[in-house]
């Protein structure tokens, strides 16, 4: 056989792996890995608390859920030790947020913003921004780069990702487009990206884990999850993510539904581009508060 | 979309895009009032090339580049103390572009408007003839459904002729098929659209070939899959077998079916210019059954 990727291969690779003979392949993510021997650790954080029954949410909750994330992904011994890692006085710092209807929470932005200063980063030197971020002067001159944006499905992508977000630093976002999203990872080459991102945080406070035509928002495929998935590997953030979106696809309509078309761009990040690990046998993950409906 | 054109009014980059039209600039116009029961156009978006569209959503522009886009309209209605409501019409040049996407979209459908129609909460989608509507309401209200409806039967009352369903959709066996459960396409991308199959376009498909993939009952928790595959010619087809039996088959098949490293089973079959392919099977007789089914569609 060829070295294509076709569910054939896939499953003679797992068989060779001696991983088990019920994989699922719809997302084809758990028998493909980078060749690092290192796992990527990820935190997924979870409070029940985190929302009301409205959904507005708890900044104080928020807030000891980042920092509690931060600290089991640093293992440093409190948050602002754990943030000091992270984030350098000198830095210049872009918090990459992400601003459509499911956007970053306001309260997140605002409290990675404080923490950010709080590690010694002056005022003038942390920007939040999304869709203007080639034109951000922060965002320019920035040493340090904060991931952060909500978890939902895409049109073409399969999931708006982690890998994705970075998207507004090029100037033809289409450009990116083409074969359903598949090379997003070679985003993460640009100058104005590579080798600054400190922190990867997906927000799945309120994911939403199907849509109805291109870009449409609907609120019946929104679910209050109330979790925060943080790493430094973007790819193995966006893994877990998709874990988790495919899981409720399952639960909701009571069958195996893929993502439409697959969000084959995050394994392409391991795969092909080597950006980390999509692979869950490369995977550190770290499960820490709530666990009813937790779906991975 | 609602979403997007949220996206238009807060962007400093969007701005730049947005284009308040006279109501009558393109021919897509034609097929919108500019005010009905109380709503008036608010404003108007034409969307005349990839690149318009491109940067009208995000990403989700593919969706109709991959089947076959000629141009789109796009308006918002208001009415006092209601939620907007933004009304998209694309032209996507052949009826079986627009049905293809409608099948990409609808979890069930209706006959209530156009040649068929998927309505949730504040949104209504439709396909009539080569246009596929999209009609969605910034928040879901009683009133803005009213509109919907509305102005989905003005937008249908408008375009007169209906389109034809491709002729390989008539190829799925009816027994065990989920309702609403296939995708029409002709991009390779969605071969995948139920089911990771493959990241190569191993079977050749482009704009002149016709594909469906459907779900079929399997068990409770299982689904089979059906791929249906018809080329123009009948050395497309070959070569497009040769190819998916290099990749999934290479040591042959028996009678028809393989069982895979997953202990499920593939069934595969090529007649004149059309390849099948059954995927997930529980069973060789679960497999050969459909595969059969599909056969005697096609010599049918």
């Amino acid at each position: 056989m060829s070295s294509k990727l076709t569910r054939r291969q896939m499953l003679q690779d797992t068989a060779k792996l001696a991983l088990g003979s019920t994989i699922l392949m719809n997302s084809p993510f758990q028998a493909f890995g980078s060749s690092s021997d290192n796992k990527s650790r990820v935190i997924l954080i979870r409070d029940s608390a985190l929302t009301d029954a409205n959904g507005a949410i708890n900044r104080q909750v928020l807030a000891k859920m980042l920092d509690e994330a931060v600290v089991r992904l640093t293992r440093a011994e409190s948050a602002n030790e754990a943030w000091k890692q992270i984030i350098k006085p000198a830095d210049v710092v872009g918090i990459k947020s992400n601003y459509w209807r499911l956007r970053t929470p306001v309260e997140l932005e605002g409290l990675l913003r404080e923490r950010v200063l709080r590690a010694g980063v002056k005022e003038t030197d942390v920007s939040i921004n999304d869709r203007s971020v080639l034109n951000d002067p922060v965002f320019k001159r920035s040493t340090a780069l904060i991931n952060v944006r909500p978890s939902r499905t895409h049109a073409w992508s399969g999931v708006g990702s982690m890998l994705k977000n970075y998207i507004m630093f090029t100037p033809q976002p289409s450009s990116y487009h083409g074969d359903s999203c598949a090379d997003l990872a070679k985003l993460w080459e640009l100058p104005e990206v590579k080798g600054k991102t400190r922190l990867n945080i997906l927000v799945m406070i309120t994911p939403m884990f199907h849509m109805v035509g291109s870009n449409n928002y609907s609120p019946e495929f929104i679910w209050p999850y109330n979790g925060l998935v943080v790493g430094i590997d973007p790819v193995a953030v966006d893994s877990v993510g998709v874990k988790i979106i495919e899981a409720k696809r399952r639960n909701h309509f009571n069958e195996d539904r893929p993502l439409n078309p697959p969000a084959k761009h995050i394994f392409l990040a391991d795969t092909r581009h080597h950006l980390g690990n999509a692979d869950f046998a490369k995977i550190d993950l770290v499960k820490a508060g709530w666990t009813e409906g937790i779906l991975i | 979309m609602a979403a997007e054109c949220f996206i238009v009014q807060q962007g400093k980059r969007s701005e730049e895009m947005i284009h308040i039209m006279p109501s009558e600039t393109t021919p897509l116009s034609g097929l919108l009032p500019d005010t009905l029961n109380g709503w008036s156009a608010a404003k108007t978006v034409p969307l005349l090339s990839p690149k318009d569209l491109y940067e009208y959503m995000d990403g989700g522009a593919e969706l109709y580049l991959s089947y076959g886009f000629g141009e789109a309209l796009s308006r918002t209605y208001s009415s006092p103390s209601n939620p907007e409501v933004v009304v998209e019409i694309y032209d996507l040049l052949e009826s079986r572009n627009a049905f293809g996407v409608f099948t990409q979209v609808r979890e069930e459908e209706s006959l209530l408007f156009g040649q068929a129609a998927y309505a949730i909460p504040g949104a209504l989608l439709f396909w009539k003839n080569r246009y596929y509507i999209s009609i969605s309401a910034w928040e879901p209200s009683i009133q803005a459904d009213k509109f919907i409806s509305d102005i989905a039967a003005y937008i249908s009352s408008k375009i007169t002729e209906e389109g034809q369903i491709p002729e390989v959709v008539s190829l799925l066996p009816p027994e065990g098929m989920i309702p609403s459960g296939f995708h029409y396409f002709h991009h390779p991308v969605w071969v995948n659209s139920y089911f990771f199959i493959t990241d190569e376009n191993i079977f050749a498909i482009d704009d002149k070939t016709d594909a469906v993939i459907a779900r079929y009952e399997e068990s409770e928790d299982q689904r089979k899959y059906l791929l249906i595959i018809r080329y123009p010619a009948i050395d497309k087809a070959k070569e497009a077998y040769l190819s998916f039996e290099k990749e999934f088959f290479p040591e042959g098949l028996t009678g028809n079916c393989l069982q895979t490293e997953d202990g499920k089973w593939l069934g595969a079959y090529l007649s004149g210019n059309t390849l099948m392919a059954v995927f997930n099977a529980a069973s060789r007789d679960s497999s050969t059954k459909l595969l059969n089914q599909a056969i005697a569609e096609v010599l049918n």
